[in-house]
Protein backbone atom coordinates (compact mmCIF):
# COMPACT_ATOMS: atom_id res chain seq x y z
CA UNK A 1 0.00 0.00 0.00
CA UNK A 2 1.62 3.46 -1.35
CA UNK A 3 -0.98 6.21 -0.28
CA UNK A 4 -1.12 7.58 3.04
CA UNK A 5 -3.78 6.28 5.59
CA UNK A 6 -7.00 8.48 5.63
CA UNK A 7 -8.44 10.12 8.44
CA UNK A 8 -11.19 7.04 8.65
CA UNK A 9 -8.51 4.61 8.29
CA UNK A 10 -6.42 6.55 10.88
CA UNK A 11 -9.59 6.17 13.31
CA UNK A 12 -9.87 2.86 12.11
CA UNK A 13 -6.86 2.08 13.40
CA UNK A 14 -7.40 3.74 16.87
CA UNK A 15 -10.54 1.99 17.38
CA UNK A 16 -8.70 -1.45 16.89
CA UNK A 17 -9.96 -2.02 13.40
CA UNK A 18 -6.97 -3.30 11.67
CA UNK A 19 -6.50 -4.70 8.44
CA UNK A 20 -2.88 -6.36 7.61
CA UNK A 21 -2.46 -4.10 4.73
CA UNK A 22 -2.60 -1.04 7.31
CA UNK A 23 -0.77 -2.22 9.72
CA UNK A 24 1.78 -3.52 7.16
CA UNK A 25 1.86 0.65 6.18
CA UNK A 26 2.09 1.88 9.32
CA UNK A 27 4.87 -0.36 9.83
CA UNK A 28 6.78 0.90 6.95
CA UNK A 29 5.53 4.49 6.84
CA UNK A 30 6.67 6.97 9.33
CA UNK A 31 4.19 9.68 8.32
CA UNK A 32 1.52 7.61 8.95
CA UNK A 33 2.66 6.23 12.29
CA UNK A 34 3.65 9.18 13.66
CA UNK A 35 0.28 10.68 12.87
CA UNK A 36 -1.14 7.71 14.76
CA UNK A 37 0.97 8.20 17.64
CA UNK A 38 0.07 11.91 18.13
CA UNK A 39 -3.36 10.80 19.29
CA UNK A 40 -2.41 7.57 20.95
CA UNK A 41 -0.15 9.25 23.29
CA UNK A 42 -2.43 11.93 24.50
CA UNK A 43 -4.97 9.22 24.79
CA UNK A 44 -2.73 6.60 26.67
CA UNK A 45 -1.65 9.48 29.16
CA UNK A 46 -5.16 10.69 29.34
CA UNK A 47 -5.78 6.49 30.35
CA UNK A 48 -3.05 6.31 32.99
CA UNK A 49 -4.31 9.74 34.26
CA UNK A 50 -7.46 8.86 34.67
CA UNK A 51 -6.66 5.55 36.33
CA UNK A 52 -4.17 7.12 38.69
CA UNK A 53 -6.97 9.27 40.01
CA UNK A 54 -9.58 6.90 40.01
CA UNK A 55 -7.09 4.80 42.15
CA UNK A 56 -6.46 8.14 44.20
CA UNK A 57 -10.23 9.10 44.54
CA UNK A 58 -11.31 5.43 45.55
CA UNK A 59 -8.21 5.18 48.60
CA UNK A 60 -9.23 8.47 49.40
CA UNK A 61 -12.77 7.34 49.68
CA UNK A 62 -11.63 4.31 51.46
CA UNK A 63 -9.83 6.34 54.53
CA UNK A 64 -12.72 8.84 54.67
CA UNK A 65 -14.87 5.65 55.67
CA UNK A 66 -12.78 4.35 58.05
CA UNK A 67 -12.19 7.98 59.60
CA UNK A 68 -15.65 8.22 59.82
CA UNK A 69 -16.07 4.68 61.22
CA UNK A 70 -13.76 5.99 64.20
CA UNK A 71 -15.08 8.80 64.57
CA UNK A 72 -18.77 7.18 64.67
CA UNK A 73 -17.43 4.69 67.10
CA UNK A 74 -14.81 7.33 69.85
CA UNK A 75 -18.44 9.02 69.52
CA UNK A 76 -20.39 6.14 70.23
CA UNK A 77 -18.13 5.32 73.35
CA UNK A 78 -18.14 8.96 74.19
CA UNK A 79 -22.02 9.05 74.61
CA UNK A 80 -21.58 5.89 76.42
CA UNK A 81 -19.10 7.44 78.63
CA UNK A 82 -21.56 10.53 78.96
CA UNK A 83 -24.62 8.37 80.16
CA UNK A 84 -22.33 6.20 82.52
CA UNK A 85 -21.32 9.63 84.11
CA UNK A 86 -24.65 10.80 84.51
CA UNK A 87 -25.89 7.30 85.74
CA UNK A 88 -23.39 7.81 88.63
CA UNK A 89 -24.04 11.13 89.27
CA UNK A 90 -27.61 10.59 89.63
CA UNK A 91 -26.99 7.90 91.58
CA UNK A 92 -24.69 9.79 93.77
CA UNK A 93 -27.18 12.43 94.35
CA UNK A 94 -30.40 9.93 95.13
CA UNK A 95 -27.49 8.41 98.32
CA UNK A 96 -26.44 11.67 99.26
CA UNK A 97 -30.36 12.48 99.44
CA UNK A 98 -30.87 9.27 101.52
CA UNK A 99 -28.51 9.24 103.78
CA UNK A 100 -28.91 13.31 104.39
CA UNK A 101 -32.99 12.21 104.88
CA UNK A 102 -31.87 9.52 107.29
CA UNK A 103 -29.55 11.83 109.02
CA UNK A 104 -32.17 14.39 109.49
CA UNK A 105 -34.96 12.06 110.48
CA UNK A 106 -32.62 11.22 113.46
CA UNK A 107 -31.70 14.23 114.63
CA UNK A 108 -35.42 15.09 114.90
CA UNK A 109 -35.96 12.50 116.64
CA UNK A 110 -33.39 12.69 119.07
CA UNK A 111 -34.84 16.21 119.26
CA UNK A 112 -38.35 15.26 120.32
CA UNK A 113 -36.75 12.84 123.12
CA UNK A 114 -34.81 15.79 124.56
CA UNK A 115 -38.22 18.03 124.66
CA UNK A 116 -40.00 14.96 126.12
CA UNK A 117 -37.38 14.44 129.12
CA UNK A 118 -37.06 18.32 129.63
CA UNK A 119 -40.53 18.43 130.07
CA UNK A 120 -40.99 15.40 132.26
CA UNK A 121 -37.91 17.03 134.14
CA UNK A 122 -39.75 20.33 134.87
CA UNK A 123 -42.95 18.89 136.14
CA UNK A 124 -40.97 16.10 138.65
CA UNK A 125 -38.69 19.48 139.57
CA UNK A 126 -42.26 21.22 140.78
CA UNK A 127 -43.23 21.26 144.14
CA UNK A 128 -46.72 20.84 143.61
CA UNK A 129 -48.42 19.30 140.48
CA UNK A 130 -49.24 21.97 137.43
CA UNK A 131 -52.94 21.91 138.91
CA UNK A 132 -52.39 23.46 141.93
CA UNK A 133 -49.81 25.93 140.99
CA UNK A 134 -52.47 29.07 141.74
CA UNK A 135 -53.38 27.60 145.00
CA UNK A 136 -49.78 26.76 145.88
CA UNK A 137 -49.33 30.72 145.13
CA UNK A 138 -51.73 32.47 147.17
CA UNK A 139 -50.53 30.19 149.91
CA UNK A 140 -47.23 31.25 149.50
CA UNK A 141 -48.58 35.38 149.22
CA UNK A 142 -50.59 34.62 152.52
CA UNK A 143 -47.45 33.26 154.98
CA UNK A 144 -45.01 35.65 153.18
CA UNK A 145 -47.41 38.46 154.97
CA UNK B 1 -8.17 -7.33 33.27
CA UNK B 2 -9.39 -10.71 32.47
CA UNK B 3 -13.48 -11.48 32.79
CA UNK B 4 -14.62 -13.93 35.25
CA UNK B 5 -17.81 -15.89 34.70
CA UNK B 6 -19.20 -17.33 37.70
CA UNK B 7 -21.54 -20.37 36.95
CA UNK B 8 -24.21 -19.63 39.42
CA UNK B 9 -24.43 -16.19 37.72
CA UNK B 10 -24.14 -17.58 34.59
CA UNK B 11 -27.08 -20.02 35.15
CA UNK B 12 -29.15 -17.43 37.30
CA UNK B 13 -29.21 -19.22 40.39
CA UNK B 14 -26.78 -17.22 42.65
CA UNK B 15 -28.56 -17.06 46.18
CA UNK B 16 -26.93 -15.44 49.31
CA UNK B 17 -24.86 -18.06 49.77
CA UNK B 18 -22.71 -17.29 47.01
CA UNK B 19 -21.99 -14.21 48.76
CA UNK B 20 -18.20 -15.09 49.03
CA UNK B 21 -18.21 -15.23 45.17
CA UNK B 22 -19.59 -12.13 44.42
CA UNK B 23 -17.90 -10.51 46.69
CA UNK B 24 -14.69 -11.51 44.45
CA UNK B 25 -16.35 -10.39 42.00
CA UNK B 26 -16.87 -6.77 43.35
CA UNK B 27 -13.44 -7.04 44.29
CA UNK B 28 -12.21 -7.85 40.71
CA UNK B 29 -14.55 -5.14 38.71
CA UNK B 30 -15.08 -2.26 41.19
CA UNK B 31 -12.06 -0.37 40.25
CA UNK B 32 -13.29 -0.42 36.76
CA UNK B 33 -16.91 0.35 37.12
CA UNK B 34 -15.52 3.13 39.80
CA UNK B 35 -12.94 4.50 37.65
CA UNK B 36 -15.78 4.82 34.68
CA UNK B 37 -17.93 6.49 36.66
CA UNK B 38 -15.75 9.04 38.30
CA UNK B 39 -14.47 9.79 34.84
CA UNK B 40 -18.01 10.36 33.54
CA UNK B 41 -19.41 12.23 36.50
CA UNK B 42 -16.06 13.59 38.25
CA UNK B 43 -17.49 13.40 41.20
CA UNK B 44 -16.04 11.26 43.45
CA UNK B 45 -18.60 10.63 46.25
CA UNK B 46 -21.53 10.36 43.32
CA UNK B 47 -19.27 7.80 41.59
CA UNK B 48 -19.14 6.36 44.93
CA UNK B 49 -22.39 5.28 45.27
CA UNK B 50 -23.51 4.27 41.82
CA UNK B 51 -20.78 2.29 42.20
CA UNK B 52 -22.20 0.87 45.38
CA UNK B 53 -25.68 0.84 43.65
CA UNK B 54 -24.22 -0.88 41.06
CA UNK B 55 -22.84 -4.06 42.91
CA UNK B 56 -26.03 -3.86 44.82
CA UNK B 57 -28.21 -3.93 41.93
CA UNK B 58 -25.85 -6.84 40.46
CA UNK B 59 -25.76 -8.96 43.57
CA UNK B 60 -30.12 -8.36 43.86
CA UNK B 61 -30.64 -9.48 40.09
CA UNK B 62 -28.13 -12.07 38.96
CA UNK B 63 -31.33 -13.93 37.15
CA UNK B 64 -31.00 -10.96 34.41
CA UNK B 65 -27.66 -11.95 33.84
CA UNK B 66 -28.15 -14.42 30.87
CA UNK B 67 -24.25 -15.57 30.37
CA UNK B 68 -24.23 -14.40 26.84
CA UNK B 69 -21.73 -11.78 27.76
CA UNK B 70 -18.44 -11.26 30.24
CA UNK B 71 -19.67 -10.21 33.83
CA UNK B 72 -17.42 -6.91 33.23
CA UNK B 73 -20.19 -6.17 30.29
CA UNK B 74 -23.10 -6.79 32.78
CA UNK B 75 -21.53 -4.96 35.51
CA UNK B 76 -20.85 -2.13 33.17
CA UNK B 77 -24.56 -2.21 31.55
CA UNK B 78 -25.70 -1.72 34.77
CA UNK B 79 -23.31 1.12 35.42
CA UNK B 80 -24.39 2.91 31.89
CA UNK B 81 -27.81 3.05 32.90
CA UNK B 82 -27.36 3.98 36.72
CA UNK B 83 -25.29 7.02 34.68
CA UNK B 84 -27.90 7.77 32.37
CA UNK B 85 -30.61 7.99 35.14
CA UNK B 86 -28.71 9.86 37.03
CA UNK B 87 -27.71 12.32 34.41
CA UNK B 88 -31.33 12.53 33.79
CA UNK B 89 -32.36 13.45 37.20
CA UNK B 90 -29.21 15.65 38.22
CA UNK B 91 -29.19 19.21 38.25
CA UNK B 92 -25.77 20.25 38.07
CA UNK B 93 -23.97 18.09 35.04
CA UNK B 94 -20.38 18.49 36.16
CA UNK B 95 -19.36 17.78 33.00
CA UNK B 96 -20.91 21.19 31.80
CA UNK B 97 -18.65 22.93 34.31
CA UNK B 98 -15.60 24.21 32.57
CA UNK B 99 -13.53 24.62 35.73
CA UNK B 100 -13.44 21.03 36.14
CA UNK B 101 -11.14 20.26 33.80
CA UNK B 102 -8.16 22.25 35.38
CA UNK B 103 -8.59 20.31 38.83
CA UNK B 104 -8.25 17.00 36.84
CA UNK B 105 -5.12 17.19 35.74
CA UNK B 106 -3.52 18.80 38.75
CA UNK B 107 -4.90 15.34 40.40
CA UNK B 108 -3.13 13.74 37.76
CA UNK B 109 0.29 15.88 38.03
CA UNK B 110 2.00 13.43 40.37
CA UNK B 111 1.62 10.74 38.10
CA UNK B 112 2.61 12.64 35.24
CA UNK B 113 5.58 13.81 37.39
CA UNK B 114 6.83 10.10 37.65
CA UNK B 115 6.77 9.20 34.27
CA UNK B 116 8.58 12.21 32.88
CA UNK B 117 11.79 13.30 34.03
CA UNK B 118 11.87 16.70 32.21
CA UNK B 119 9.68 19.74 33.12
CA UNK B 120 9.26 20.45 29.32
CA UNK B 121 8.09 16.80 28.84
CA UNK B 122 6.06 16.96 32.17
CA UNK B 123 4.22 20.41 30.85
CA UNK B 124 3.45 18.52 27.58
CA UNK B 125 1.90 15.52 28.71
CA UNK B 126 0.11 17.93 31.17
CA UNK B 127 -1.36 19.79 27.91
CA UNK B 128 -2.11 16.52 26.16
CA UNK B 129 -4.59 15.25 28.92
CA UNK B 130 -6.17 18.63 29.36
CA UNK B 131 -6.65 18.75 25.32
CA UNK B 132 -8.48 14.93 26.01
CA UNK B 133 -10.29 15.99 29.18
CA UNK B 134 -11.66 18.90 27.12
CA UNK B 135 -12.48 16.98 24.15
CA UNK B 136 -14.23 14.27 25.60
CA UNK B 137 -16.14 17.25 27.98
CA UNK B 138 -17.40 18.85 24.80
CA UNK B 139 -18.76 15.29 23.68
CA UNK B 140 -22.25 14.63 24.31
CA UNK B 141 -23.15 12.53 26.99
CA UNK B 142 -23.58 9.53 24.96
CA UNK B 143 -20.33 9.61 23.01
CA UNK B 144 -18.65 10.41 26.21
CA UNK B 145 -19.65 6.98 27.53
CA UNK B 146 -18.45 5.43 24.53
CA UNK B 147 -15.61 7.03 24.41
CA UNK B 148 -14.48 6.06 27.72
CA UNK B 149 -15.60 2.45 27.94
CA UNK B 150 -13.21 2.70 24.42
CA UNK B 151 -10.12 3.94 25.47
CA UNK B 152 -10.41 4.19 29.26
CA UNK B 153 -11.70 1.23 30.00
CA UNK B 154 -10.54 -0.91 26.95
CA UNK B 155 -13.66 -2.49 25.80
CA UNK B 156 -14.13 -4.02 22.96
CA UNK B 157 -16.26 -2.78 20.19
CA UNK B 158 -18.89 -5.40 20.17
CA UNK B 159 -19.06 -5.09 24.49
CA UNK B 160 -19.68 -1.74 24.16
CA UNK B 161 -22.46 -2.39 21.88
CA UNK B 162 -23.83 -4.67 24.57
CA UNK B 163 -23.29 -2.59 27.37
CA UNK B 164 -24.70 0.51 25.37
CA UNK B 165 -27.60 -1.18 24.10
CA UNK B 166 -26.49 0.75 20.88
CA UNK B 167 -25.49 -1.52 17.10
CA UNK B 168 -21.88 -1.57 16.73
CA UNK B 169 -21.67 0.51 13.45
CA UNK B 170 -23.27 3.10 15.75
CA UNK B 171 -20.43 2.78 18.23
CA UNK B 172 -18.42 3.27 15.36
CA UNK B 173 -19.61 5.87 14.89
CA UNK B 174 -19.69 7.87 17.99
CA UNK B 175 -15.82 6.92 18.30
CA UNK B 176 -14.86 8.50 14.76
CA UNK B 177 -16.61 11.54 16.53
CA UNK B 178 -15.00 11.25 19.80
CA UNK B 179 -11.61 10.79 18.04
CA UNK B 180 -12.24 13.82 15.38
CA UNK B 181 -12.79 15.90 18.42
CA UNK B 182 -9.55 14.59 20.54
CA UNK B 183 -7.62 15.39 17.51
CA UNK B 184 -8.89 19.00 16.75
CA UNK B 185 -8.20 19.56 20.67
CA UNK B 186 -4.86 18.55 19.61
CA UNK B 187 -4.22 20.19 17.29
CA UNK B 188 -5.46 23.44 18.51
CA UNK B 189 -2.94 23.01 20.98
CA UNK B 190 -0.47 23.49 19.07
Amino acid sequence: MKRHLSPDEISNWLIGERTWEHAEHVRECPECSAEIEKIVKPIELFRGAVREWGEEQSSALARHRSEKTIESRSSRAGILWLRAAATAAVLMILIAIGIHGLNRSATETAQQDDALLSEVRSDLSRPVPATMVPLYNLMAEETAR
Amino acid sequence: METVLLPQIASGVAQATDLADFEAVARAYRPGIFRFLLASLRDPHTAENLTQECLLRAYQGPREFRGASSVKTWLMQIAVNLLRNHLTNARLKFWKRADRSQVDVSIAQDWLRDRHSSPEAIALARQQVAAVWQAASSLSERQRTIFLLRFVEEMELLEIARVTGMKEGTVKTHLFRALESVRRRIEEQK
